[in-house]
């Protein structure tokens, strides 16, 4: 079965931060604690209840100054790392290649959040940790959750109550202009179109030469990110350590 | 806008300026994107680095309050450098049109000031001249005595009388330099900045400009707006695709409700509003003719139906009369056209109703009763503290909100937002009325967006508890005044007996819809009996389908001209409409409900294979006047024979043409139908000439750069630092940035954040928002953050001559430091989204705000004014 794939176009992203509200909102987690502490990203990073979070990087000074904007997410490993390590089985794989947690068997008080840990790819300082995360602050307090990460919003690509352009298929058609209610909440939400979710093989060729366009344009250090072991695919317009990446 | 939001895609550049599109308007970075991607150049200018700076190509920075030296510079640019639309120019603006002699720009005489400035019964302001007047003899055309009056036409651009001459003139000193040392941009990058701007003066290039609050908040906020219609002007971006002056609207219905009459010098429909002075219809007309006259002496070119000495000149105002009396036919159907003209209330001559006025009133303890609908003046009204203690004086007040705003709960706190005791509370005398409404989602009818698209839509959910329709409550409000009025009759009840107000007891949730379809009916326009009656005898619903067919007779009414044509009757549907019926969803008739997704111009897709689909999508929803997506749009064609481009009436754009001249106009509704070169573009001017010289402003018939009233920058261009014709209210504080140790040094303006909308009182109480920017905070240059010993995150008072407010410390690389000839200028930005009524209390930034508005609208400066900042030690 074709893989999909989703491709986050960095160059496009205006912060708005609809994705991650959208995010937070179709998963019904609730607000956390947060305070200002000097910058417009806010929760500071992901947790049991935000799994989409837009960071603000500010590089350059100056003529020079740079305001990049990455929404920081799973990045949905072709071979997810968490999965396999997780001991109570609880993270799935779909046929399609994204993954998600399957809350009724993730118990994180019975392992030692081995997801977590075996997850390669580590965001949040000062101590940066893998992607799954439990728990959040509200109220002063810490609230228990099950393992939290994106699940590609599978509830929303295959539902069949939500308005889909392609019904016959069992699969959307995510690259039409039209109405279609069935993209993940990030991709709806996004006023840009800076994420764009669809078939692996149409979201990397765009990828690839959207990163060749924009060489061309203005940004000679546009790259692809991580590679190519992932169905997420950021396309960054400065070399991925610009992000802290 | 002149244009819709959609047009942005069309640009080869967009400039925005006085507005942060990205953080403000998200959704219009979808089409800025898509210009980008077509190969656009977008263009941020603004005090600080912001999101929508992010994306831009060029980026300069603009101290706060000087836009007319910004686009002053540009506008010098392309006269000095050749680079303007030389055919647009003379055949659509009045750039050939000779000024009186006695005429004087800024950059002679009195340096600074026009001819005719009048000091008497004018003040000072720290010294500065303030409160004056224009004698605008000698802003005039040059013509024969009238009535008819001619004007006389310079043979070419290089008549020294001429407006293009003059505004060459006013605008010499604006060089690259000069201009820098005004607002604080580098020099290098400006340059790049004009010849960008400038390279759309050609025929097939166009630029946009995207403004808001940042260009219109200032005590020269309308002229900073003229210095963008004058620059686009001249390059030819008025009334093409991807061109035009676009205001970004605040909310999603500024737009409609400008149109329907919030503000205090118009009717519905932009109608002037009568003063006691205008004590007859013919009197008002007569009067409102010769206020609408751009110069004396009286300039006559078709008034009141008589035709003038130009029949290329259509004057759309003409018809003035046929709307005006059409509105009070809609509001007294049943009353003869005299009588309803009484009934109408007028404004006392003179006297200014504006918000600061209004405040200034309460303030005085001259006005009672308060109906605050939708509004949460507390957090958005400068001075705020002032705002608050004005609340106390009255006897009562309404506020008709979804959540208790911070207006509606001012009698538990201080001015300060602290706490009251019940004690304290008692104390004031004020009973306030809360009536719960319904959010938008919550309630059917219509909003019109920027681009003066009127959507429909459909309720999506009940209103919780006893909250209801705005609608509802205001038509309830109506019958029950009414009812009163009936049992016990005051000085003058007719005016409100006999309102045309055809509403019904509130009785079912489904009520809304009708309701508010009656109202747009209402708004329309019906043909009428003498008896007031609706006369169906043209088509069955009796709607008019259109305002060339309103009347002065009384045979019509309209609650507002510019909206007839959104309901009509089904057999009024124009051959698109008919040949498709899904067109209107449920509501036949109601064409702000089409919601027909594909690009198609007006009359259906073209058959010509050239028509390049500019995204007008004229069968979604509908928009004023007639559906026309872009106003001025005879100004995209050849007005005369195009030579080698074709005749005249082909587009000057065919890439990206709006519409064409074929026996027939195809593409968008003609901004007036007649054949081309029949008539001249700017149809709602006398002389139909888009206005280089502008007469009718109150500082000036060109820009000038003013400081802001709180400056701490002598104003290098002249011997005038502020507006001259600003007003000083009695009592409002300011602080004198020019003193020799100015108290509050530091530059400060306002803005908001993605993350919450306008004064909070919604999105504060959505945890989700407050989560992603849980508190106010102050932005500021790490150079400005050294000097004060202030880290990222710290807490901090920023204080003005008004008060104070405590706001944690954003430092960036994003605000610096401003260097004018040898000057620093520190500039701080601070949010105003706040209050002290919902969950994560804070304070508006508009407290520091001066209690001083523009010297033609009265808008506040809320964008430059002076402060201090400390850190705050625990
Ligand atoms: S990025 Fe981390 S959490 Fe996401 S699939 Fe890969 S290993 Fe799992
Ligand atoms: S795909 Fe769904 S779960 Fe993943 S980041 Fe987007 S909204 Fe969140
Ligand atoms: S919604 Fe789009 S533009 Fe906004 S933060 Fe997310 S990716 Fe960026």
């Amino acid at each position: 079965m074709a893989k999909i794939a989703m491709m986050i176009d960095t160059s496009k992203c205006i912060g708005c931060k609809a994705c991650q509200i959208a995010c937070q909102q179709w998963h019904s987690k609730p607000a956390e604690d947060t305070s200002f502490t000097g910058s417009y990203q806010n929760p500071e990073d992901l947790s049991g209840a935000s799994l989409n979070v837009v960071k603000f990087i500010e590089v350059g000074n100056n003529g020079d100054l740079r305001w990049l904007f990455f929404p920081d997410r799973c990045r949905q490993c072709v071979d997810p790392y968490c999965k396999d390590a997780c001991p109570l089985g609880a993270i799935k794989q779909h046929r399609m290649g994204f993954s998600g947690v399957n809350e009724a068997r993730c118990d994180p008080s019975k392992c030692q959040m081995e997801c977590q840990t075996a997850c390669p790819f580590k965001t949040g300082s000062p101590t940066p940790m893998g992607i799954p995360r439990v728990g959040y602050m509200k109220d002063g307090e810490l609230q228990d959750t099950k393992a939290q990460k994106c699940d590609f919003c599978y509830d929303r690509i295959f539902n069949p109550t939500l308005r889909g352009a392609d019904d016959s298929a069992g699969i959307p058609n995510f690259d039409g202009e039209f109405v279609n209610s069935r993209r993940p909440a990030c991709e709806l939400s996004c006023p840009t179109g800076a994420i764009r979710a669809g078939y692996a093989e149409q979201i990397i060729s765009w990828a690839k030469a959207r990163i060749r366009y924009l060489k061309n344009n203005g940004y000679p250090n546009a790259t692809g990110y991580p590679g190519l072991y992932t169905h997420v695919v950021w396309v960054l317009t400065e070399d991925r350590s610009v992000y802290g990446l | 806008m002149t244009q819709h939001w959609i047009d942005i895609r069309n640009a080869d550049v967009v400039m925005i300026i006085g507005s942060n599109a990205a953080e403000n308007h998200p959704m219009s970075f979808k089409w800025v994107q898509k210009a980008i991607d077509k190969g656009g150049t977008l263009i941020s200018v603004d005090p600080r680095f912001t999101r929508s700076s992010s994306k831009a190509h060029l980026f300069a920075h603009m101290r706060s309050g000087t836009d007319i030296a910004f686009i002053g510079g540009i506008i010098n640019y392309a006269l000095q450098n050749n680079l303007y639309n030389e055919k647009y120019v003379k055949e659509c603006t009045n750039a050939l049109f000779k000024i009186n002699t006695g005429f004087q720009t800024c950059a002679e005489g009195d340096l600074g000031v026009f001819s005719g400035l009048d000091k008497t019964g004018g003040g000072t302001l720290f010294g500065h001249d303030v409160d004056c007047k224009y004698n605008k003899s000698t802003w005039a055309y040059q013509g024969t005595a009238g009535p008819p009056f001619v004007p006389v036409l310079a043979a070419d651009l290089n008549d020294p009388d001429c407006a293009f001459q003059l505004l060459k003139k006013q605008f010499a000193p604006y060089t690259i330099n000069q201009v820098c040392e005004i607002t604080g941009s580098d020099p290098v990058v400006y340059e790049q900045i004009c010849q960008a701007y400038c390279a759309t003066y050609p025929d097939d290039k166009s630029a946009t400009i995207m403004y808001a609050m940042g260009t219109t908040q200032h005590t020269v906020g309308t002229q900073n707006v003229r210095s963008y219609a004058i620059l686009q002007l001249l390059l030819g971006n008025i009334g093409v695709a991807g061109g035009g002056i676009n205001a970004l609207r605040g909310q999603d219905n500024v737009q409609g409700s400008t149109d329907m009459c919030i503000l205090e010098h118009i009717l519905p429909g932009y109608i002037k509003q009568p003063t006691g002075m205008d004590v007859d219809m013919a009197t008002f007309i007569a009067n409102w003719a010769d206020s609408t006259k751009i110069i004396e002496p009286a300039h006559d070119y078709t008034v009141n139906g008589t035709p003038g000495t130009d029949p290329a000149s259509s004057y759309w105002w003409q018809h003035g009369e046929k709307y005006m009396a059409s509105l009070i036919k809609a509001w007294w159907p049943t009353e003869d056209l005299v009588t309803g003209y009484n009934r109408l209330a007028k404004k006392v001559s003179g006297k200014n109703y504006s918000m600061l006025s209004i405040f200034d009133a309460m303030y005085h303890s001259e006005l009672n009763g308060f109906i605050c609908d939708g509004e949460n003046p507390a957090v958005s009204d400068p001075d705020s503290k002032h705002v608050r203690a004005a609340l106390r004086n009255l006897q009562w007040m309404v506020v008709i909100d979804p959540f208790k705003s911070e207006t509606a709960r001012f009698w538990e706190f201080d001015v300060d937002g602290n706490p009251l005791t019940t004690t304290q509370m008692a104390a004031i005398n004020t009973t306030v009325y809360l009536l719960p409404a319904a959010v938008a989602y919550e309630r059917a009818g219509s909003r019109s967006n920027s681009g003066r698209w009127a959507q429909w839509h459909w309720k999506a959910a009940e209103p919780p508890g006893v909250a209801k329709d705005d609608l509802v409550i205001i038509t309830e409000l109506g019958l029950e005044i009414q009812a009163q009025e009936a049992a016990s009759p005051g000085i003058y009840p007719q005016p409100i007996t006999n309102l045309n107000w055809p509403y019904f007891s509130y009785n079912s949730a489904d009520d809304a819809q009708t309701r508010a379809e009656k109202a747009a009916m209402e708004v329309n326009g019906y043909y009428l009996n003498p008896d007031g009656t609706i006369d169906t005898t043209v088509n069955p619903s009796g709607l008019v389908p259109k305002f060339t067919l309103l009347t002065t007779t009384g045979t019509t009414c309209s609650g507002n001209w510019l909206y007839c044509a959104q309901f009509v009757d089904p057999s009024s549907t124009d051959g698109f409409e008919t040949a498709n019926p899904g067109m209107f969803a449920a509501t036949v008739g109601n064409r702000m409900a089409r919601r027909h997704c594909p690009d198609a111009p007006n009359g259906g897709p073209l058959a010509d294979p050239s028509y390049p689909n500019i995204g007008l999508h004229s069968y979604w929803s509908w928009c004023w006047p007639l559906n026309r997506r872009i106003i001025y749009n005879r100004a995209s064609t050849y007005q005369s024979d195009g030579g080698a481009n074709g005749n005249a009436g082909a587009p000057l754009a065919p890439s990206k043409y709006v519409m064409r001249y074929n026996g027939g106009w195809k593409g968008d509704v003609p901004d007036h139908g007649a054949a081309p070169g029949g008539v001249y573009p700017f149809i709602m001017h006398k002389e139909g000439h888009a206005h280089l010289f502008g007469p009718g402003r109150a500082e000036g018939p060109f820009p000038s750069h003013y400081e802001p009233i709180e400056s701490v920058v002598a104003n290098p261009m002249g011997n005038y630092q502020v507006n001259p014709i600003v007003h000083i209210y009695d009592g409002a504080v300011f602080t004198d940035g020019l003193a020799p140790t100015p108290e509050f040094p530091i530059a400060a303006t306002t803005y908001r954040l993605t993350e919450h909308w306008h004064t909070g009182s919604m999105t504060r109480n959505l945890p989700w928002c407050n989560q992603v920017q849980p508190e106010p905070f102050v932005e500021m240059s790490e150079e400005l953050a050294a000097l004060k010993g202030i880290n990222n995150g710290d807490p901090v008072k920023v204080s003005c001559a008004r008060g104070d407010i405590s706001v944690k410390a954003c430092v960036t690389k994003r605000f610096k430091p401003f260097q004018l000839n040898g000057q620093t200028v520190h500039q701080v930005g601070v949010i105003w989204h706040w209050g002290y009524a919902t969950p994560n209390p804070g304070d508006s930034g508009n407290v520091l705000t001066p209690f001083v508005g523009d010297a033609n609208t009265r808008i506040q400066e809320s964008k430059a004014f002076l402060v201090n900042i400390e850190k705050v030690v625990p």
